[in-house]
């Protein structure tokens, strides 16, 4: 009896015991409050290719691919000396092994194949390297001579993968070539692929142009040009290179913006001293005017959810940033620093407003949210201007004009991009000098 | 009668020896969970003052909510029976008086298979083609035993200098971004009062520890090393859109040598941000790349078999 009951007891406190060491034995916790801000290692391997063409394919999609992802700045290519695994032997399975040894994060393999009805197939596959699993997979049917912009179109379906952001490699940018003498300078539009490529020029130069913009829906321009010395808005179909004045008006018309969908066109009008900010629907050409101020109210940019539009105004004695409702009113001010700010450009993904400030003889390009909160100034120059965003509002372009000497000789005007947080600023090559970027949508 | 003394006298002496050697094991996790938020603030100390103490759990919880596809999100498309998805690049109808060809419509894409994983070196392995997305196959191929680290231990690099605008000029800037972010107007004032703060690299002088099993705890020193490890292999994305939001916890279980035996992140804690999977999946890469992890392998396997690591980069957005 007596034994029972200590065997009870011992079991009690037995009990209690594990009850105490359940909850005790929990995990090693550790905070990970720091990490690196560098590119991402990756691979990009030749595509593979069974015939001579092919491999040539194969080798000129994974150049471009590699080369836009290092541009991005946000990963690093490897270069292919280093690299163990053949694309013959990469076709059945990667060996990840041999590419940490590397010190990979991401693998790129891929497949260029003549089909028997004269398309060419480019496939590629995206591998985690330390997780050893597939992460992307797609193959694409096009014409041979389409290659460059299907490996535009891999590398954004690698980008979106890897950062959770729509990729913008598969885009256009139109600017203002410029060349000749200060005072005669020559202006085209011009166009290229977002890395340079495949550049042309859209008008011969014969009158002036300024401030091309992208429709963020159709393959238009809207831009400004001086015919018989008067400046209008116009519009441009790159698609079929017509022509087009926006609307009649009665002074000067500058400073165009699309809205979001495409189907509406804000700029400014002067008129008898006074700059006002108009909207005009492309489809009814009707005509609504959005502020009255006698002050000079330019330079306005949509929200992309097209219930705001950003302006410039010297209403509050000097050049500052204002954010109205679409339709007009509601104005205020969200700029307040010192120095003049323009140019305000709203992000496509919406969280900030690019701009250029003018402050103590320099020119910077910055952003800030839309409530005027957390002004970060990216770069700064002699003169830097004309901000506009990748289709993913990741990365800005703009452009930056060196001085010459006193007659203006040796001066230089050329076009750049940044990333938004403020790194990886990198020319933008051009045949001549350029200036007044517009990055396009994705290409549809 | 006397069997029951027996069992009774080898049960007490069970609970006596647990009391004596097991509670002091049972309890010494408890105790580590202490001194971490303790060590914390002294490296951020040294570390920089600018440095705010890390919250114990900056997690903030979403309530649960049906999971998202495991998978990060990504539209791919619906298996295509064949080849045949695209808008055919026809010839593009240009009346244009511009030179050049337009581009060709865009390509549809078509979902890629996993490969089949053929040792044979066949010269045509045409699973590539196959219609259905062959699910998964080498994970079946996968072995229990932990993969042979390749990776030997890295050396937390220190984060990348901010190359530096020399303009003496200090203006007021209202902003609250650190390095990651660059600010040319903050950079002048950086530049002007004082350099970059040295890494915390530099070890404290231990610290006093508490009197109870020191042998069994983590030391700070220990898990200084574990985090300056980790914080070394982890790539940050900071112009990512949310990433002052985000926040992931990563399982870990170790083998006796440190290497990482398996390592995954809480899905539980998944935001509605779809970003935050591409959150995750850094810090998971970060984890497995950095095996073998520095544990400290004085102290029983059992203090730190189990490991949770919580990524967040508040401190490097100067949150």
């Amino acid at each position: 009896m007596k034994t029972n009951q200590s065997f009870r007891l011992v079991l009690v406190a037995l009990v209690g015991l594990l009850c105490l060491a359940g909850p005790a034995a929990a995990e090693l916790r550790i905070d990970i409050t720091r990490g690196q801000v560098e590119p991402l290692p990756v691979a990009v391997t030749d595509f593979f290719g069974a015939g001579q063409a092919e491999i040539q394919v194969g080798r000129d999609v994974a150049r471009v691919v590699s080369g836009d992802l290092e541009r991005s700045g946000l990963f690093a290519p490897i270069d292919p000396r280093a690299f163990i695994q053949t694309p013959e032997t990469l076709r059945v399975q990667p060996r990840f092994g041999d590419w940490r040894i590397i010190n990979a994060q991401a693998l790129v393999t891929g497949l260029a194949e003549q089909q028997a009805d004269g398309r060419l197939k480019i496939e590629f596959r995206l591998w985690d390297v330390y997780g050893e699993l597939q992460m992307a997979g797609l193959a694409y049917f096009t014409t041979p001579d389409n290659w460059r912009r299907v490996a535009h179109i891999v590398a954004d379906a690698i980008y979106k993968r890897m950062t959770g952001e729509d990729g913008y490699f598969d885009s256009r940018i139109v600017y203002v070539s410029e060349t000749g003498p200060q005072d005669k300078r020559i202006k085209r539009l011009a166009i290229m692929d977002q890395d340079g490529e495949n550049h042309r020029f859209l008008t011969d130069g014969r009158a002036l142009v300024l401030t091309p913009r992208f429709s963020p829906s159709t393959q238009e321009i809207t831009y400004l040009s001086y015919f018989n010395n008067k400046p209008r808005v116009y519009l441009f179909n790159i698609d079929t290179g017509q022509q087009e004045v926006l609307g009649e008006f009665p002074g000067m018309t500058f400073a165009p913006r699309f809205s979001p969908d495409g189907n509406r066109v804000a700029m400014s009008m002067a008129h008898n001293g006074n700059s006002e900010i108009y909207v005009m629907d492309l489809r009814t050409r009707k005509v609504t005017r959005l502020t009255n101020d006698p002050a000079i109210d330019t330079s306005p940019s949509y929200s992309p959810d097209a219930k705001y539009i950003a302006f410039n105004s010297d209403r509050g004695g000097s050049q500052q940033i204002y954010v109205m409702n679409a339709a007009g009113g509601e104005v205020k001010r969200i700029s307040f620093a010192k120095g003049r700010y323009g140019t305000p450009v709203w992000s496509p993904r919406g969280d900030l407003i690019a701009f250029t400030r003018m402050a103590e003889g320099k020119f910077y390009i910055g952003v800030m949210r839309p409530d005027g909160s957390g002004e970060r100034l990216l770069t700064e120059g002699f003169l830097v201007e004309g901000p506009t965003w990748a289709p993913n509002g990741r990365v800005l372009s703009f452009f930056r004009q060196t001085p010459g000497d006193a007659k203006g000789r040796g001066a230089t005007s050329r076009l750049y991009t940044i990333d938004l947080t403020g790194y990886n600023e990198r020319e933008v090559i051009t045949p001549l000098d350029g200036s007044d970027p517009a990055w396009s949508p994705l290409i549809p | 009668m006397t069997r029951g003394a027996i069992l009774s006298a080898i049960l007490h002496i069970a609970v006596l020896l647990l009391v004596i050697f097991g509670l002091p094991f049972f309890w010494s996790p408890d105790e580590t969970l202490e001194i971490v938020p303790v060590q914390i603030a002294t490296m951020a100390d040294l570390a920089a003052a600018k440095s705010q103490e890390t919250p114990p759990k900056p997690v903030e919880k979403t309530e649960p909510k049906p999971l998202p596809p495991p998978a990060p999100p990504q539209p791919l498309p619906q298996p295509v029976e064949e080849p045949v998805p695209e808008p055919e690049p026809e010839p593009v109808p240009e009346p244009e008086p511009v030179p050049e060809p337009e581009p060709v419509p865009v390509p549809e894409p078509v979902p890629v298979p996993e490969p089949v994983p053929e040792p044979a070196p066949v010269p045509e392995p045409e699973p590539v083609v196959a219609p259905e997305p062959v699910p998964e196959p080498e994970q079946v191929a996968e072995t229990p035993p932990p993969e042979p680290k390749l990776v030997p231990p890295q050396k937390p690099k220190p984060p990348k200098r901010k190359k530096a605008v020399e303009e003496p000029k200090p203006e007021p800037a209202a902003s609250d971004f650190t390095s990651v972010l660059k600010n040319v107007e903050k950079l002048k004032q950086t530049a002007s009062a004082e350099p970059t703060p040295p890494e915390p690299e530099t070890l404290p002088a231990p610290q006093p520890q508490p009197a109870v099993n020191p042998a069994d705890q983590l030391s700070a020193s220990d898990i200084d090393a574990i985090r300056q490890q980790v914080a070394g292999c982890w790539i940050v994305d900071v112009g990512m859109r949310g990433i002052e939001e985000m926040a992931v916890e990563v399982h870990v279980q170790l083998n006796p040598d440190g290497s990482v035996f398996t390592a995954d992140f809480d899905r539980t804690m998944a935001a509605t941000d779809p970003n935050w999977w591409i959150f995750a999946e850094s810090a998971l890469r970060a984890v497995k790349k950095c095996s073998p992890l520095p544990m400290p392998t004085t102290r029983p396997y059992s203090a730190w078999q189990y490991l949770t690591l919580v990524f967040n980069a508040r401190e490097m957005l100067g949150l």
